[in-house]
């Protein structure tokens, strides 16, 4: 039996016609503020362009990616901790610690740069999970357990390093966070993406390709402009000089998988579903201790990986990295739309808040502007961006 | 309407009890639920409605006695074995998720998956957008857009697909703990249409309210349970407010049991 959605009483010949839905709600509504984050970014980065004359350039922008990737990296996993009712302030710690490590394990162990970085991200996890565990256990909330951590996690960083900073990781590490695709084959990947983007939007929304799913909606032309405009500018920076640097290929497949997850599998759903209500969520059968269990483990892996790609950036392992990363990235999920209170908040916002707050980092730099003034503009940037969510839920109520 | 007693019962409760130390909640208490019936049941507060409700949806586990699901014997208490039998709850505390669409709350913790690409389990988005229009259909509730978070309806609105939820799966017995307790009279009456509705889906309800003419108007049959015993059991249209305030606070009571 087909049922007909949203069609009108008594259209007889609407059965044989293929449904077109309206796609979520909520999805659209945080479509259009990931689009204004973007506006905002852009609006920023040609601001920067006027004063600086050199911020858009390849160049600029390639190394813009990579500086943003590690608190990027970061602020996904707080996105989806804080949709789930959860915070981590030890993530800045972890970093430290797992840095430390990297560079013990390669140095001091003798262990090559492959299965230091698998070790690592082990390591990452079984530290998220222990304290996912002792929060799920004991019950304490996970602002405290991970204070804690933030503490415990430091001081393990410097005593495991002596606080000294080892330096010198070889090659191979090195090219983690500072190698590149080869440009033919960056250049591959951002037309096969482009093309794919394209050619699902087509079959959504148009009905030129096998029947329309979906109703038109204006935001939907404004993301297939952005799909184009990202792709050409994409093509400029990564695919003349230097091809697509490492980490923002880890960080772009982790912001597909996460969004494509939070929208089309039952884990993505259920931290959706805990943020929004937990009792009603274990009524529903949902195992809520597992999945925030899954979340900091997912969180520990996250931190180590920022820890990778920061450790190789600096070609060192300083105990005393990253002392503010956590409340940085901790902003950058918040600005890109993430609630403190759950339940809300994408993956793909915490990004972009993360590169908004690079964007401006780096674009002081350049200015020559003391770095002071770049933590004074996030402070400004938070509280407009979150009285400015403010303004927007209130109106259509 | 019409429950012989031949036909086999969707539950049935044998000198249940429960004592919390020395407290007595429940003190033997019996009775059954046909398919195609609601059941009220009214009692003060302390009289052991929830410690009863808790014990069949599995929360509590009984001192005592025994509940039979659709004929099986429960052996263990445990909300996801009574849930897996077909002991369904509806709170009153409109117990949806606020962030997701009405579409993702019916399905909740249930989702309709498929195989995808790489092998994964994908929701199936289709599937369930067209299952949940068909069962709010069949239950004549009328809500605007599937894709709409929770948020943004009314709370009787909520309510209903709450029940909605709740009857989705076929249960055999759904617990209706004060389900009209959040709600203005006006917003109830459509959440009790939709409950008298219920019944053609052969679905046994168990109906807890406070307010006494919802239950009047609403159920089959009424058990009154005072002080942890079931005080008595009487035909809804055979009894009106005042009667039932009476057999509630134990005055003149017709001494039949």
């Amino acid at each position: 039996m087909n049922v007909k959605v949203g069609a009108h009483a008594g259209s007889v010949q609407a059965a044989v016609e293929p449904i077109v839905s309206r796609q979520s709600l909520e999805l659209e509504r945080s479509n259009w503020r990931i689009i204004i984050l973007i506006g905002a970014t852009i609006a920023i980065w040609v601001g920067f362009h006027i004063w600086t004359g050199v911020f858009i350039s390849p160049r600029n922008l390639s190394n813009l990616t990579v500086q943003a990737a590690i608190t990027a990296v970061l602020a996904a996993g707080l996105c989806w901790l804080l949709v789930a009712r959860e915070i981590d302030l030890s993530v800045g710690s972890l970093l430290a610690m797992c840095g430390v490590l990297c560079m013990l394990l390669m140095q001091k162990a003798g262990i090559n740069a492959y299965l230091t970085i698998l070790i690592v991200i082990f390591i990452g996890i079984g530290i998220g999970l222990l304290q996912g565990g002792l929060r799920v256990k004991l019950g304490i909330p996970s602002f405290i357990i991970t204070l804690a951590g933030f503490s415990w996690l430091r001081g393990l960083a410097y005593v495991l390093s002596g606080a000294e900073t080892l330096s010198g990781a070889g090659d191979t590490f090195y090219e983690v966070a500072n190698g590149q695709f080869p440009v033919l084959l960056s250049l591959a990947i951002i037309l096969l993406l482009a093309a794919a983007h394209l050619y699902s939007w087509l079959r959504a929304y148009t009905g030129l390709i096998g029947p329309q799913r979906f109703e038109r909606r204006p935001v939907n032309l404004v993301i297939l402009a952005l799909s184009i405009g990202a792709s050409a500018l994409a093509v400029w920076v990564f695919a003349t000089r230097r091809g697509i640097p490492y980490p923002l290929a880890f960080l772009g497949l982790l912001v597909f998988v996460m969004e494509y997850s939070a929208r089309n599998t039952r884990f993505g759903r259920y931290v959706y579903a805990i943020g929004g209500n937990p009792t009603s969520a274990r009524r529903s059968g949902i195992n809520v201790d597992r999945m925030v269990l899954c979340l900091f483990g997912l969180m520990g892996a996250l931190a180590a990986i920022a820890a990778i790609i920061q450790t190789s950036r600096l070609d060192a392992g300083p105990p005393n990295v990253g002392l503010f990363v956590n409340l940085s990235a901790l902003s950058a999920a918040i600005i890109g739309g993430t609630s403190l209170f759950g339940g809300e908040g994408r993956v793909l916002g915490a990004v972009i808040g993360a590169l908004l707050m690079a964007s401006i980092t780096n674009g002081l730099s350049l200015a020559g502007v003391d770095t002071f003034y770049q933590m004074i503009i996030t402070g400004a940037l938070l509280i407009v961006a979150v009285s400015a969510d403010h303004a927007a839920q209130r109106r259509p109520k | 309407m019409t429950t012989s007693a031949t036909t086999a019962s969707a539950v049935s409760v044998r000198d249940l009890r429960k004592n919390y130390g020395a407290v007595e909640a429940t003190r033997g208490v019996s009775f059954d639920i046909f398919p195609g019936e609601i059941v009220g049941m009214v009692g003060d507060n302390g009289a052991g409605k929830s410690t009863l409700t808790k014990m069949i949806a599995g929360d509590v586990a009984p001192s005592s006695g025994e509940i039979r699901i659709g004929g099986t014997l429960v052996q263990s208490s445990s909300t996801t074995w009574a849930r897996d039998h077909g002991v369904e709850m509806v709170y009153q505390d409109l117990a949806l998720c606020d962030n997701l669409d009405i579409c993702a709350n019916i399905f909740l913790g249930r989702e309709i998956t498929q195989r995808a690409f790489i092998g994964h389990w994908k929701l199936s988005h289709d599937t369930m957008m067209a299952k949940a229009q068909n069962l709010l259909n069949m239950l004549e509730v009328k809500l605007p857009n599937l894709r709409e978070p929770v948020t943004a309806l009314s709370g009787g609105q909520r309510q209903m697909v709450a029940i909605a939820r709740s009857v989705a799966y076929e249960p055999k017995l759904v617990i209706m703990d004060e389900p009209t307790a959040a709600l203005s009279v006006s917003a109830g009456q459509p959440v009790l249409d939709l409950i008298r509705r219920l019944p053609q889906r052969n679905v046994a309800i168990l109906l807890i309210s406070h307010r006494l003419s919802d239950v009047l108007t609403t159920a089959d049959r009424i058990l009154v349970l005072r002080r942890g015993k079931i005080a008595a059991a009487v035909r809804a249209s055979e009894i009106d407010e005042a009667e039932l305030l009476r057999l509630m606070a134990g005055i003149n009571v017709p001494n039949e049991d």
